[in-house]
């Protein structure tokens, strides 16, 4: 199987252990990552303080120039960038006209229905992984957390972390906090209410018994291993699952003796 | 009366929108009349600051524009035009009406998980917007907006907070009673996106510390992580192929009104 996919900038530097087992369980399910040619960034936060025009025409290139049914996003800021710009290209028609004069210069076009932005958690969930845990392999029970933007305001399934780590034969504990906000780029770095925000959701999993917490996005990721609390493992939701299928901790982005 | 805006905060808007100058050659044109002077303003805790009038900001662009087109600076001094441009017009969201519709049961700010980091809360800003558009406080609230929209998800009255939060903080505000956030960053930020295509999510890395050597085709980026891994490179990311194209559809897409 093959799907097209934008990996975007933190997968070069700030999120590599992420895109580095994205690969690695990719090949290791058979599917054949293409990245979309010649991406480009979304903006992350800061064409939040641009005239609205630069931050849909960073997405509208991404989604021009991604040919196919479907646009496999791994991190959850670009997939909101790109999804909120995707439905207000649909929504309004005066912008999608002046975006469709600036795609012009690379001769570009914008299609109203495709792609469908797909997030790595429903792609994975979505998939049959079950038979592809390694045998003998036991699971120690892990939470979840989604953050913001995969769950307002676009929201996505909010299972999918649930379906996808349970069929390798994680336990998950459910909590109340999974899609509550980990303080995302607060500007002030010393601030006592990211490390409030972070450790809250530490707290939470490790009182309903996780020995862990499977995380989905390069922020939530960064700012709970920073704020959370050293004691407490956080990984990508993507590395738990290559553990599972017995793929080797260092092609995920894992220390070795994981 | 207006403040005016910092030397700091016309280089970060400049380069926000994609224009390059070194704080020197600002300097400079101020020496030559090119620009207006500052204003002396003692701070309260001590020092002085140099405020320039909004319009200085405006004034800038027009000059950089013209050389671009390869004037020299005399040429420009003559086409400039000699006195103040009257200030602009506030803007106006393009979701006002709704915002009648708040009915100011402070839900907004109760939910907000960085609450306490806001000078006021959503709401106040909305019922002040409410009363005059122009008495709006210089309150910090749309810049520490994480944008998580836990507060759209709960308001009784589906108030467009956060596009508010965001016109705010984008352009309804006068630039003086602009907060300031990490201008180096936003300037790097930008740059690199100018001159690649990518670039990367420094907003991600507020807690780290970063520094930029050498010149644009020979970058080396210097990341300082608060943890045991002490300061660490990183590579510059990769040229895309569009990117001629994709600079001239930037400048553009930033002239949109
Ligand atoms: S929650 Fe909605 S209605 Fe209530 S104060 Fe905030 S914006 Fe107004
Ligand atoms: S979107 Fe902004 S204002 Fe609303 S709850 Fe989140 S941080 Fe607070």
């Amino acid at each position: 199987m093959k799907i097209l996919y934008y990996p975007g900038c933190s997968s070069e530097h700030l999120a590599r252990d992420l895109y580095l087992s994205i690969e690695t369980l990719a090949s290791s399910l058979g599917v054949e990552l293409e990245v979309l040619s010649d991406w480009n960034c979304c903006g992350a936060r800061e064409i939040e303080e641009a005239p609205e025009g630069v931050g849909l025409f960073l997405a509208a290139r991404n989604l021009a120039l991604a040919q196919g049914e479907e646009l496999l996003v791994a991190c959850s800021l670009c997939f909101h960038n790109l999804k909120r710009a995707q439905d207000l290209l649909r929504k309004e028609a005066g912008f999608r006209a002046r975006i469709a004069e600036l795609l012009k210069e690379e001769g570009l076009e914008l299609s109203l229905k495709t792609p469908q932005i797909l997030p790595l958690t429903e792609f994975l969930a979505r998939l049959d992984l079950s038979k592809f845990r390694s045998a003998g392999f036991r699971g120690l029970p892990v939470a979840v957390y989604y953050g913001c933007f995969l769950s307002r305001p676009c929201p996505t399934d909010l299972e999918a972390l649930e379906k996808a780590l349970s069929a390798v034969g994680y336990p998950v504990v459910p909590t109340t906090l999974k899609s509550h906000c980990c303080g995302g780029h607060l500007p002030r770095t010393d601030s006592p209410v990211i490390k409030n925000l972070c450790q809250r959701l530490i707290f939470e999993a490790h009182q309903k018994g996780a020995t862990g917490l499977a995380v989905a996005c390069p922020v939530c990721k960064l700012n709970l291993e920073i704020y959370g609390g050293p004691s407490f493992p956080v990984r990508y939701f993507t590395q738990y699952l290559g553990l599972a299928l017995g793929l080797s901790p260092s092609w995920l982005g894992l220390p070795e003796e994981e | 009366m207006e403040p005016g805006l910092l030397l700091e905060d016309i280089l970060q808007k400049l380069a926000e929108e994609g224009y390059q100058i070194s704080k020197r050659t600002f300097l400079y044109y101020v020496q030559l009349g090119l620009l207006p002077k500052g204003k002396r303003k003692g701070q309260k805790k001590g020092g002085v600051k140099f405020y320039y009038p909004t319009w200085t900001l405006e004034r800038l662009k027009a000059i950089l524009e013209l050389k671009k087109k390869g004037l020299k600076l005399k040429e420009i001094q003559e086409r400039l035009p000699k006195k103040a441009p009257s200030p602009p017009l506030p803007k106006t969201f393009s979701q006002a009406e709704r915002l009648k519709d708040c009915n100011a049961c402070g839900i907004c700010g109760a939910i907000c998980p960085v609450y306490e980091e806001m000078d006021l809360p959503p709401w106040r800003l909305i019922q002040a917007w409410e009363e005059v558009p122009d008495s709006l406080p210089s309150a910090n609230t749309p810049w520490v907006c994480v944008g998580c929209y836990l507060c759209e998800t709960r308001c009784p009255q589906e108030i467009p907070i956060v596009e508010f939060l965001r016109f705010l903080r984008r352009e309804g505000l006068p630039p003086g009673r602009r907060w300031r956030k990490h201008p180096e960053w936003s300037r790097i930020f930008w740059s690199l996106l100018e001159e690649r295509g990518r670039s990367f999510d420094f907003g991600a890395v507020h807690a780290y510390q970063i520094r930029v050597l050498g010149p644009a085709e020979d970058q080396r980026l210097l990341l300082r992580l608060p943890g045991p891994e002490g300061e660490k490179e990183v590579t510059a990311p990769s040229k895309i192929k569009g990117l001629p194209a994709l600079k001239r559809a930037l400048e553009r897409a930033r002239g949109w009104k």
